[in-house]
């Protein structure tokens, strides 16, 4: 049995006639081989390999294709290096976003992965296309064949499509192009050697885990090459963030601003305070910029869809002025943005806060902690980063204000985004359950701060809707239902907290990381 | 994941035309539909040119345990599998008699595709069997093609009576199928039913020598005729039946949490 992909190189002088009477040549009656084969006219094509620009569905081991012709267009989702028969619809627009597809299962396979991410073509082949239907004694097409010829290359890509239920007649035609003089089987398709060399390659997106410190480096050169690695993945995302591709490139964005800044705030006496003054103003004006735009996402995003616990849609429908007002200011927030990454002074004190981190910190350094090893300093932010989350958690009753909980969830953060930064040179498997605990305590505070922002963000779109006289009683009414909604469910939120937290303090984070630092 | 039962206690009315046709249109607007051929005559097979063999017959299939899955077999349309007929079909109702759970097995037998296809279309044979009960129960659907006659509507009245005495609360809903403009009794037909008869759809399918010729072309009507009064009529047939589908599927489905998933990770 063959165990290849169903992918080959073939000589370019490989012609699709000989091919198909190779292949179409059958075995005796035996109905289930291929018996005959039908060559399609040759067309120009191109194909085109979507994904996320962080590689979502390649990370999920699939690919997705678009391909587009003079014999129309289809959406192919293959699992990698596999033969097996792909997803298809026949899609006549390439999708940008998962809204573009219809409400279906290809749909529901990729929001898995995709999430509110966009599709991107990360790379493309145009080509001479040649298709070759495979055909058993039943007239039934049981695989099809795919040549590809593309300009100036001196070998064709030959692909096999396999047919659901006909995997043996696909491997035999896969076995078959093996054969084939001068065939080489290729285990990816050949596309992915061109993606490989795009500057975000396949799996090539960072993640916030820095791995090229190490415990002995001095405090200044490991929180500067920390930051280093947060400003490279921010200064990917400025791109995606200006053209408005998808929320996350302004998501991640911010991620790296507000890891950045927790860095500086909770490890100090690391640089010199009058040289970092002005980027930690930068960093901060930069937060409150881009969380307008943010707000803005996740309103549009998340506030129509409460509608769906107002159970009258006649009622639920009266607040559509205040999802208009959603998008609009969701639309000023993206050309502000745009505006504001165009700007001469953005780009100047981004560079200049690139520049700070180019430069190698001085051996001299008569801060108090950036000369010392990175494993004490880490060590020591690690632990009061617990201890202010114990300290806090304490405090909090079931009617404290909700400023209690956000701050609480700050301090989760902290030592989320510290941990994280530091993973490297602690013994992070020795954390494994302090870091589950952790993780669902950040759950169930982020999903009560998220209730109690939204209802104060729908009480003042509702105010200015109905300033503008663009909602009536109705809308009241259904406003009203809304925010009781969404405050009981901040109240079973907190009414979870307690526990949460319990279990959170059982695990004894703050001694478990006195002793990890390796 | 919706389950549509092209069915009638009549046979010769249209019903694997109609399931056929429907499953390829469904398909090309991009959902994942798989056509199941009940009938043991196998002409949804035959006409999607996939031979009427399912390994371990009408056994397997009724069992559990993943074996329809591995029965399906791609069509040569983007989008449609086919779960094939097979003669010993011929013997569903025994075997049923004899499984676990009579009347609810094919209901259990499609759990196991339930992830896999957005529209599940069954291809029933004519008659009130247990095979019947069973896709009474599985369907959220029924969708009745009716020749424009009395005696057509006379069975549809049978179904309508044996449903509220005695069968699942399933909905039905029925069209007409096979008009002949030429013929009196069938304008007259319609046009006494039409808009009047509650769950009569809309969509009329106008008698078409092209729909004959699926047999010979061994494919769905829209795909090598979308500009024939019939293929058009049955695009018009599935966005009707689409909307009662939705409708039944949304009393279903949980409400969803709007928030899931965007809470930031950073």
């Amino acid at each position: 049995m063959s165990t290849h992909s169903g992918i080959f190189t073939l000589p370019r002088d490989v012609s699709v006639i000989a091919l198909a009477q190779t292949l179409g040549g059958g075995v005796d009656g035996d109905a289930d081989s291929v018996c005959r084969a039908v060559v399609a006219p040759r067309m120009r094509a191109r194909r085109e390999l979507l994904d996320t620009f962080d590689w979502r569905l390649h990370g999920a081991r699939l690919m997705l294709e678009w391909q587009h012709g003079a014999h129309g267009a289809m959406l192919r989702l293959w699992p990698l290096a596999a033969l097996d028969a792909p997803l298809e619809f026949a899609a006549a627009e390439r999708p940008r976003l998962l809204a573009d597809l219809p409400a279906a299962s290809l749909r529901r396979r990729l929001a898995r992965v995709l999430d509110v991410r966009a599709l991107r073509v990360q790379c493309a082949q145009a080509g001479v296309l040649e298709r070759v239907d495979l055909i058993d004694a039943r007239d039934k097409v049981v695989a099809r064949l795919e040549l590809w010829r593309a300009p100036r290359a001196r070998t064709l890509l030959a692909r096999v499509v396999p047919v659901r239920g006909f995997a043996s007649q696909a491997r035999r035609v896969a076995d078959c192009l093996a054969a084939i003089p001068g065939a080489v089987a290729a285990a990816h398709d050949p596309i992915w050697v061109q993606a490989q060399r795009l500057p975000v390659p396949p799996g090539g997106y960072p993640s916030w885990a820095a791995t090229h410190i190490d415990a002995s480096m001095r405090a200044d050169d490991g929180v500067q090459q920390v930051l280093h690695h947060y400003a490279r993945i921010m200064t990917l995302n400025i791109a995606g963030a200006r053209e408005h591709l998808d929320p996350e490139f302004v998501h991640d964005f911010r991620v790296g601003l507000r890891r950045s800044r927790t860095l500086l705030r909770r490890m100090p006496g690391i640089f010199p305070t009058a040289r970092l003054r002005p980027h930690l103003d930068d960093l901060a004006w930069l937060g409150h910029e881009t969380t307008i735009t943010r707000d803005a996402d996740v309103h549009a995003l998340v506030l129509p869809d409460y509608a769906a616990a107002i159970s009258d849609p006649a009622l639920a429908g009266m607040l559509a002025p205040v999802w208009e007002r959603v998008r609009q200011d969701r639309h000023a927030a993206h050309h502000r943005l745009t505006a504001l990454l165009d700007s001469a002074h953005f780009q100047r004190r981004w560079a200049a806060w690139l520049r700070f981190l180019d430069r190698p910190m001085p051996r001299a350094s008569r801060q108090s902690n950036g000369p010392r090893p990175l494993r004490e300093v880490a060590a020591q932010a690690l632990v009061q980063a617990a201890r202010k989350i114990r300290r806090a958690g304490s405090r909090i009753e079931p009617h404290s204000p909700a400023e209690a909980y956000h701050s609480i969830r700050k301090n989760c953060k902290t030592l989320r985004y510290l941990i994280d930064a530091f993973g490297n040179i602690i013994d992070v498997e020795s954390l494994r359950e302090a870091m589950r605990r952790l993780k669902a305590l950040q759950d169930l505070l982020g999903e009560h701060q998220d209730l109690d922002v939204h209802r104060g963000a729908l009480m003042a779109l509702y105010d200015a809707s109905v300033r503008d006289g663009q909602i009536g009683v109705h809308g009241h009414a259904a406003m009203q239902l809304l925010l009781a909604e969404l405050h009981a469910r901040a109240g079973a939120a907190r009414a979870r907290f307690a526990d949460e937290f319990a279990a959170f303090l059982a695990v004894k984070l703050e001694r478990a990381l006195r002793v990890t630092p390796r | 994941m919706s389950v549509l039962a092209s069915y009638s206690i009549k046979g010769g009315v249209g019903k694997t035309t109609t399931a056929v046709n429907l499953a390829w249109v469904a398909a090309s607007r991009g959902r994942r539909v798989l056509l199941w051929d009940l009938d043991p005559q196998g002409a949804a097979s035959y006409c999607l040119r996939i031979a009427t063999k399912v390994k371990g017959g009408a056994k397997a299939v009724l069992r559990a345990g993943g074996r329809i899955t591995r029965a399906i077999k791609g069509s040569d349309h983007a989008g449609l599998d086919l779960l094939p007929a097979d003669f010993s079909y011929r013997h569903l109702d025994t075997l049923l008699a004899d499984a676990k759970h009579p009347r609810e097995r094919l209901q259990r037998v499609l759990g196991e595709v339930v992830n896999d296809y957005d529209l599940v279309l069954l291809d029933c044979p004519p008659g009130i069997s247990l095979l019947s009960e069973n896709v009474f129960r599985a369907a959220d659907l029924l969708l009745v093609p009716l020749l424009p006659s009395p005696l057509s509507m006379r069975t549809l009245a049978q179904l309508e009576r044996h449903l509220a005495r005695k069968g699942p609360p399933v909905p039905v809903a029925c069209f007409f199928s096979m008009a002949d403009g030429r013929k009196r009794l069938h304008k007259d037909t319609i046009s006494a039913h039409l808009g009047r008869h509650p769950g009569l759809l809309r969509s009329v399918i106008p008698y078409a020598s092209d729909v004959e010729l699926m047999s010979q072309r061994r494919a769905p009507l829209p795909s090598y005729a979308p500009a024939n009064p019939a293929a058009q009529a049955y695009q018009r047939l599935w966005d009707e039946v689409e909307v009662l589908l939705e409708g039944a599927n949304l009393e279903q489905e949980p409400p969803r949490d709007p928030a899931h998933g965007l809470q930031e990770p950073g």
